[in-house]
């Protein structure tokens, strides 16, 4: 029987938002508490169905569509651990991270700083590195490239100005360090499970530039040279300072012509950005 | 307020006609390289918004390649209109520049809340149909226009649960926030045919019972079966019922245009052009109903 006053709009959404995103269902939400069971006073019966199997619909549903959207966001890390395990990993992260964005996207942005202190974690040392490197790969797809080729072809930039430009790391560029070479589990998402490998057994360190070109994410495995230098590009070094780092690091040998070759590449493909001459 | 009512349109004038498709990743290569012969395409607004900082990236520039061949329309899932929350001024001014970028027809969203206290359940959850809901809704979309500088669409939602407190029948509630705010109505058949079934009323009072000058899209999709329950899953070709609710809601609000949409087992394009299709036969034969008596005469 339902209590005398209505509840007002903010009291009854508070209470349905918690019944309906309850990881344990509608009915162990309502018996948690009084203010839960209240609300169910609120929602009308009949035409075939109860009260508990028409909330259950949103409460299922809460749970699947966000299930289905960080297995589209994290496919590696979800054939890595399994369909099973991938659902429990995500009903544990739903739990203490509730989505508080507008775009499903953003959901997975703190899936892999929880899933360091994950259980799962423990058993497979890897997981944080492949779910650091499907957050990176997803951030690059959302992020417009720079424009520079443009500023070449309008004239704004030219090759003499390159040696004291500003540079930068691309907005669609990232660069991550692993103590994994999960690099190779990405490249495998798509697989079925059965095929190749899941998993990895042994460290393996790798550093990683993931970038967007022109379709879609790519990510490439660095040498020494070439990460070191986009780590100074990264801080916003130019390009002469580059090359007079690679000069006094005694590690770095680096002909001119490669360097020149790298540097084209990362710009005509956006992995370095160049910030107009004032 | 009124100024919108005056106008279907955005303000440079474009419109769309005849039997849209919602636009879904599987087939961006499809259209893009085929250029397949569709009237205008239907894109999710958050889609295409980024992520934090609202970079819309490669999802952008993809709708701005299809931009470049069709005539699009912007709907949303997100902007969470009937929370207790205030609206989500940020997010509005995502929309408005996503809508100054792809320059839509349409901009819709739903007549629902998603959340509140914050927080997003990535849900469409129904309203009770009260005064209280409706004074807190009809300012937020007047809000919404003046930011946009264009009329609104709001959308009909299915539904599975309803309220005891509830004062009006929702298709009441609808066509006063219409009424008030000058916003249009997106009429989606399917949800009307899903919820009258889930609550027990009759589909075509609804249809009956919408003002005939305020729907201004209508959407068509398939709905899965669950016990009592339809559920709006869009997995689904369109339903008998559904194509003859479409009928009768033709007759009503003319020739209106329709978007078939489709969002989990996404089939071939080929199977949503056959979908289009069937609908563009309904809307032709009920444009010779229209016609005929004059013609006769």
């Amino acid at each position: 029987m339902s209590a005398l006053r209505p509840p007002c709009l903010p009291e009854l959404q508070s209470w349905l938002q918690d019944v309906l995103s309850d990881p344990d269902g509608v009915d162990a939400a309502a018996a948690r508490g009084a203010a839960n069971a209240q609300v169910l006073s609120w929602i009308l019966d009949g035409a075939g169905a109860d009260v508990r199997t028409r909330l259950s619909v949103y409460s299922d549903a809460y749970f699947l569509r966000l299930l289905d959207s960080l297995g589209h966001d994290f496919p590696a890390l979800k054939r890595a651990l399994g369909g099973d395990g991938f659902r429990g990993l995500i009903a544990d992260y739903l739990k203490t991270n509730p989505s508080t964005f507008k775009s499903v996207s953003m959901v997975g942005g703190s899936l892999f700083t929880f899933i360091r202190w994950h259980p799962l974690s423990r058993k497979f040392g890897f997981l944080p590195d492949l779910a650091r490197l499907e957050w990176a790969v997803l951030t690059c797809l959302h992020r417009d490239r720079p424009e520079t080729a443009d500023l070449f072809r309008s004239g704004a930039l030219s090759e003499a100005d390159l040696p004291s430009a500003q540079l930068s790391l691309g907005p669609a560029a990232r660069l991550l360090e692993t103590d994994w070479a999960v690099d190779r589990l990405w490249r495998r998402a798509e697989l079925p499970s059965g095929r190749g490998p899941r998993r990895l057994r042994k460290k393996e360190p790798r550093k990683l530039l993931i970038f967007r070109d022109e379709l879609w994410v790519r990510v490439e495995s660095l040498d020494p040279a070439q990460w070191s230098a986009l780590k100074k590009i990264e801080r916003g070094a130019a390009l002469e300072s580059v090359c007079r780092h690679w000069e006094n690091s005694s590690g770095f040998r680096v002909a001119p012509a490669a360097a020149r070759k790298w540097f084209k590449n990362w710009i005509q493909s956006g992995i370095i950005a160049i910030r107009r001459p004032s | 307020m009124a100024a919108w009512k005056t106008s279907h349109h955005q303000p440079d004038g474009l419109v769309v006609r005849g039997v849209g498709i919602g636009l879904r990743s599987v087939h961006y290569d499809h259209i893009l390289s085929r250029r397949p012969a569709v009237p205008w395409f239907e894109a999710i607004s958050e889609n295409y918004m980024g992520l934090r900082d609202g970079q819309g990236g490669r999802p952008l520039e993809i709708l701005r390649l299809v931009r470049e061949r069709y005539p699009v329309a912007l709907h949303g899932v997100s902007m969470n209109i009937g929370s207790a929350d205030p609206l989500d001024r940020d997010y509005l001014k995502k929309l408005k520049r996503l809508a100054d970028l792809v320059k839509p027809a349409h901009i819709s969203d739903h007549l629902c809340w998603t959340g509140t206290r914050g927080r997003n359940l990535h849900d469409l959850l129904p309203l009770p149909y009260t005064r209280e809901a409706l004074n807190l809704i009809v300012p937020r979309v007047r809000e919404i226009q003046e930011t946009l500088g264009r009329r609104f669409l709001l959308e009909n939602v299915s539904s599975y649960a309803a309220y005891r407190h509830s004062e009006m029948p929702e298709w009441e509630f609808l066509a006063e926030i219409a009424e008030r705010s000058g916003c249009g109505i997106l009429l989606d058949v399917n949800n009307v045919h899903v919820s009258a079934t889930n609550h027990g009323y009759d589909p075509l009072e609804y249809i009956d019972g919408v003002p005939s000058g305020l729907v201004v899209q209508m959407h068509l999709a398939g709905y899965s079966e669950s016990g009592a329950l339809l559920i709006d899953t869009h997995d689904h070709p369109v339903s008998d019922p559904v194509w003859d609710l479409y009928a009768r809601a033709l007759r009503r609000f003319g020739d209106v245009p329709t978007l078939i949409e489709w969002d989990d087992r996404i089939p071939s394009f080929r199977v949503l052009e056959e979908q289009a299709a069937r609908a563009e036969k309904i809307r032709r034969g009920v444009s010779r109903e229209r016609l005929a008596p004059a013609l006769s005469s």
